[in-house]
């Protein structure tokens, strides 16, 4: 399940003086604050086009718009350069860096995988799914295109199975579960619990680089143990254990905490059984505006950008440890992610301050 | 030149109906560094205004980025080019481009788009399209090729349908209830046959007649098994022949992916000399109006303001005397020290030097009003590396592989360039040679692996060769006076620099250091003197030792507590020139040594086999020497360049002389 | 890729030196052996310089190794600091040129 294009062996071994100084020299090409504080201000995509097609992004972009300069064919730009970026730092990090880094991307099938089912069982159009995936991890851009385009989630599981992919092992396992119920909690956590496990079970070890990732790995599993939680406030399970929605291998949240938490009623309990953990004073921090939109997203989002400072953060320790890498591949996914947005604020004509709320500068 | 080329501040006014004649006799002339006004305006340091950018223009300038990108994109689509460019041709239709209305050039541009965009797009939509395919069906060869035992036991006609189920081998008993459940719906018209692909999937082939597809397919999908599915386009294809037509186009698909490259190679070979150009116009016609909100305008006439080097102002004042008449008036204005930070910078150096400003430019670009330092890295750069690698025999065969690849390269100025550089240091090299005696370390001197061919003379009182072998201490001291020498020039220059930025803190924080530096000096020697010269000695060295501390006072004062950081420094950047000897020695005790190892093989007496051995080994080893030889010295001897003694001195600016000038097609991306 | 194989050679070349040197020193110690030094008094002073020289050598080889490496990345992203990769990997070779003047004092 390492990255798609690990065609060649990585070099063996943990030496991770060349790819760190090649990641930092890639940092160096990260746009700056002031660029987006341009782009903001472009009146269409075309004046954001002239203002990227001389940065690390020119070559994708002139790649996309030959076949029209529309915002469409920019976005796909930069998830093109994302994909290329990724694939160029998996393929020159060392074996040691190459199997943590690979282990950690696998969020990133998770997080496709799951947005196709949820996608197909939501029955949105097929280019509304593919908007939203990121080919960063296993899946090629080509291979998720022929998942969007199917029919269903029976026939995305089948494509999976037939291809061979390590993560039809759990779709297959609850499907039949699905297939009663429809539910699609049952098919989210059977891919969690998948991952979670297998990635959990690659980065076992003492060696700090191991821990380090282990750490970045365990904020994410949290931020889903949390998000259930959440969930499970709102939702009556029948009689259910929620037990069985724990995910193991979370860096503060037990499962002790855990069980204690979904027994709780209600949003300021939950917050008040997490006070020793680092997550209270951030999801306190957006409380109100949960209170104001009262979506669970305000606190996914909230979730999000603390595991995304804490992957930052991880750029600042050891210059010769795996945190360089696992830092800037994060850095680079937040500046995507905010080019999108602004690309699409854009072309909707939103305004730039609407813009900045919804940006993720970190 | 020691210093750099002295520039002219311009102003030039005149009245806005000739603006855009007299900025394009500039882009034409390319010699004038424009200054951005904007800051200074906006900062209110100007009394005047932005110029505008016309409406007609803005409009214009927008359409050429637009079609700027369109050309970009073709190019970048077209992979272009390996091959070889005409430059004449290319010229030619630059300036046939660059002659057009803007009108006429947009729609010249457009229909060269027209020609090409289209097909380019398909093709490069061709290729991705064919690439993706190639890795798509990539995935689903393994498990079609695993039950291709299975399709090709069941006889598939029209009548029939098939399915492939992938079930886990735990489940495997599901098979039976299958086969009981699919009877009853096909009234026993269908078949399973089934086999284990891997540990822990078994795969089985449905076969059933067509006329109960449907409840079937119903059924299957109930069902808690996975379907094996086939690429959209191959639906409904009877297992083996899907696989085959899959394993035939993977072998075919390579082939049309060729297909297409070779046609988008072909259509480069055609378009890219007229692709290249077009982008090169619409860069340099963009980048006239972009440069316009960077000129000043007051209400009846415009403002220019740059720089231009003194030497061609009067060539641009007859120029547009010649268009304009007393309409444009350029006047010349004072470059204060104030003004030095911003003032651009070009370095003018004569054909020998010329290579060094690139090695200069490689630590940076001086300051204006600075001195220019090329000389001192043409003087000191060979100079160091001979010092080091002092050998006739290594430095001739250098010469001769600067030599050779000065003729060999004609036209590669990279080579040129580097060739000019390394030739100085390579005949410094030969020159310290003879100082030394060395050919290959010992092998003409004295001593048991040696020719004895060169015997120690004394001119006056000094003994030649100079055997740096023997003579480790007095070499070091010649290498330590080197550096003082070349710090006491750098602070010297410092000092210079200082004076003419109007730099206070640095002219008292260098000088003081350089009046310390040589005060000391007297001082010590003064000192050791006074055995002989008695007290008056005692008395001037304690008085230029007060001078020193002086110095050292002023030092502080210029640099604060830099200043001690500085001085302190000073005395271990004279030591490390040290490394002249030790890097030299080094060099030149292996050298010596492999001599050694030769005649220790050829035996005494010589044997054949020895000395065919010893000489082999020698060359082995020389040749390893030669390397490491080449390198590191000039590593070293830059690094004494531009470290040690570049610090005391050197200012770097920070605009680099680039004036407003066309592309001419010279192929910027 | 290249620069990393090229630190090795010149890693390697350095390592030679040192494996060379010590070797000389002994040679010629043996020829010009006065008989007022004992011959243990030789030897050690063989081996010290060796060992200054070896050591110090070992410690360049594995920092330029390092720095090799390293400049190989950045080089490979930001050709334009060329010159200051090759100045730090010939900054080590102070280590290995320390060693050596050690080694000559010794013997000297």
């Amino acid at each position: 399940m390492s990255a798609q294009t690990a065609t060649k062996a990585p070099t063996p071994g943990r030496d991770y003086g060349y790819g760190n100084a090649r990641v930092r020299g890639m940092r160096s090409r990260l746009l700056s604050a002031r660029t987006f504080d341009e782009l903001m201000t472009s009146s269409d995509v075309n004046k954001i086009i002239q203002q990227l097609i001389d940065t690390e992004y020119g070559p994708d972009i002139e790649t996309a718009i030959i076949h029209g300069r529309t915002p469409a064919a920019v976005d796909e730009a930069f998830r093109a350069n994302m994909v290329g970026t990724f694939q160029k730092v998996m393929g020159f990090l060392n074996a040691e860096a190459h199997d943590l880094v690979g282990t950690l991307l696998g969020r990133w099938d998770l997080f496709n995988i799951k947005s196709i089912i949820r996608g197909k069982h939501m029955h949105l159009m097929p280019e509304e799914i593919e908007d939203g995936l990121y080919a960063v991890g296993a899946l090629s851009p080509a291979e998720l295109h022929v998942l969007v385009q199917l029919e269903d989630i029976r026939a995305v599981v089948d494509t999976l199975v037939t291809w061979g992919s390590p993560y039809a092992v759990p779709l297959r396992g609850a499907l039949a579960a699905y297939g009663e119920g429809g539910n699609l909690a049952s098919l989210e956590l059977a891919l969690d619990k998948y991952y979670s496990g297998w990635a959990a079970e690659r980065l076992s070890g003492r060696r700090a680089n191991v821990v380090l990732a282990r750490r970045i790995l365990g904020l994410q599993v949290d931020s889903i143990n949390l998000l259930t939680t959440f969930r499970l406030l709102k939702n009556d399970l029948g009689g259910i254990s929620p037990r069985i929605f724990f995910l193991a291998g979370g860096a503060y949240v037990s499962e002790d905490l855990f069980n204690t938490m979904s027994g709780l009623s209600d949003v300021d309990e939950v917050l008040d059984a997490l006070k020793t953990t680092p997550y209270a004073r951030q999801l306190e921090a957006v409380i109100a505006t949960y209170v104001e939109e009262g979506s669970l997203s305000v606190f996914e989002r909230a979730l999000e950008d603390y595991v995304m400072r804490k992957a930052l953060d991880a750029g600042r320790g050891d210059p010769l440890g795996v945190g360089i890498t696992i830092a800037y591949l994060w850095a680079k996914q937040n500046e995507v992610t905010n080019l999108r947005i602004i690309v699409k604020g854009t072309a909707v004509g939103m305004p730039s301050d609407r813009m900045r709320k919804e940006l993720i500068i970190v | 030149m020691v210093v750099l080329v002295p520039m002219a501040r311009v102003e030039i006014i005149g009245p806005k109906n000739r603006f855009f004649e007299a900025v394009s006799l500039l882009h034409e002339q390319g010699k004038l560094h424009i200054e951005d006004l904007t800051k200074k305006i906006g900062s209110g340091d100007m009394p005047i205004d932005q110029m505008d950018v016309a409406l007609g223009q803005a409009s214009e300038r927008e359409r050429m980025e637009d079609l700027l990108i369109r050309v970009r994109a073709i190019i970048k689509a077209l992979q272009l080019p390996g091959s070889h460019v005409d430059e004449v041709a290319r010229q030619k239709e630059y300036l046939k481009l660059w002659k057009l209305e803007s009108g006429e050039l947009s729609d010249e541009v457009v229909k060269i788009i027209d020609e090409v965009e289209e097909r380019t797009a398909s093709l490069a939509q061709s290729q991705s399209e064919i690439e993706n395919e190639i890795s798509l069906l990539g995935r689903y060869e393994p498990i079609l090729h695993k039950i291709q035992p299975l399709a090709r036991q069941i006889v598939t006609t029209g009548a029939f349908d098939s399915v492939a189920l992938l079930i886990e081998r735990r489940y495997k008993g599901l098979l039976e209830q299958l086969k009981e459940e699919l009877d009853t719906i096909t009234h026993k018209q269908c078949d399973i046959v089934s086999t284990d692909v891997d540990e822990d999937t078994t795969a089985a082939i449905v076969v059933f007649s067509r006329t109960y597809s449907e409840p079937v397919h119903k059924f299957l999908a109930m069902e808690n098994v996975n379907q094996i599915r086939l690429p959209s386009d191959m639906q409904g294809l009877p297992f083996d022949q899907a696989y085959d037509s899959i394993r035939e186009r993977r072998k075919t698909l390579p082939d049309d992916l060729k297909a297409v490259r070779l046609e988008l190679e072909s259509m480069s070979a055609k378009w890219y000399l007229r692709l290249a150009t077009v982008r090169d116009v619409l860069t340099d016609k963009i980048d006239e109006i972009a440069t316009i909100p960077k000129f000043g305008q007051t209400e009846y006439a415009f403002v220019i303001t740059g720089w231009i080097p003194a030497a061609d102002l009067a060539e641009l004042e007859a120029e547009m005397k010649a268009a304009f008449g007393m309409d444009v008036i350029i006047s010349r204005k004072e470059i204060t020290e104030k003004d030095m930070a911003e003032t651009p910078v070009a370095l003018s150096n004569t054909k020998a030097l010329k290579p060094f400003e690139t090695l200069l430019g490689v630590y940076g670009t001086p300051r204006y009003g600075t001195l220019d330092p090329t000389w001192t890295l043409f003087l000191f750069f060979p100079i160091f590396f001979g010092m080091i690698v002092g050998d006739i025999g290594y430095g001739l065969i250098m010469m001769g592989i600067v030599l050779f690849l000065r003729s060999r390269f004609k036209d590669n100025e990279g080579i040129q360039t580097a060739t000019s550089v390394l030739g100085p240091a390579a005949t410094m090299c030969i020159v310290f040679g003879i100082f030394y005696g060395e050919f290959f370390g010992n092998l003409l001197g004295e001593g048991p692996a040696s020719l004895n061919l060169i015997h120690k003379i004394s001119v006056l009182g000094v003994t030649l060769p100079f055997n740096r072998e023997e003579l480790v201490m007095p070499f070091m001291l010649i290498a330590l006076s080197v550096g003082v020498i070349q710090i006491v020039l750098g602070l010297s220059l410092g000092v210079i620099n200082a004076v003419r930025t109007g730099n206070k803190h640095h002219l008292q924080e260098r000088g003081g250091i350089l009046v310390l530096l040589i005060a000391l000096f007297i001082s010590v020697a003064l000192g050791m003197a006074a055995a002989t010269l008695g007290t008056m000695s005692t008395v001037g060295m304690w008085i230029f030792a007060a001078v020193a501390l002086g110095g050292f006072v002023f030092a502080i004062r210029g640099g604060g507590i830099m200043g001690v950081v500085e001085t302190i420094e000073t005395a271990s950047h004279i030591a490390s020139y040290i490394r002249i000897m030790a890097v030299g020695l080094a060099g030149a005790i292996f050298a010596s040594a492999i001599n050694g190892i030769v005649v220790k093989l050829a035996g005494s007496p010589i044997k054949p086999v020895g000395l065919l051995m010893g000489v082999l080994l020698g060359i082995v080893l020389h040749t390893l020497n030669f390397v490491i030889a080449a390198f590191s010295p000039s590593i070293h001897a830059l690094r004494l360049n531009f470290l040690e003694f570049f610090g005391k001195f050197f200012e770097a600016g920070n605009t680099e002389y680039s004036p407003f000038r066309k592309t001419g097609g010279e192929g910027q991306a | 890729m290249m620069d990393k194989r090229l630190t090795k050679v010149l890693s390697a070349g350095v390592f030679l030196i040192a494996l060379v040197l010590p070797a000389i020193a002994l040679a010629q110690d043996a020829g010009t052996a006065v008989v007022a030094v004992a011959w243990q008094v030789s030897a050690a002073k063989a081996i010290a310089a060796g060992l200054a020289m070896g050591l110090s050598a070992l410690g360049a080889a594995y920092a330029q190794a390092k720095i090799g490496s390293a400049g190989a990345g950045t080089l490979a992203e930001r050709p334009e600091v060329a010159i200051w990769v090759i100045t730090l990997q010939a900054l080590p070779e102070v280590i290995v040129l320390l060693g050596f003047v050690s080694a000559i004092m010794i013997n000297g």
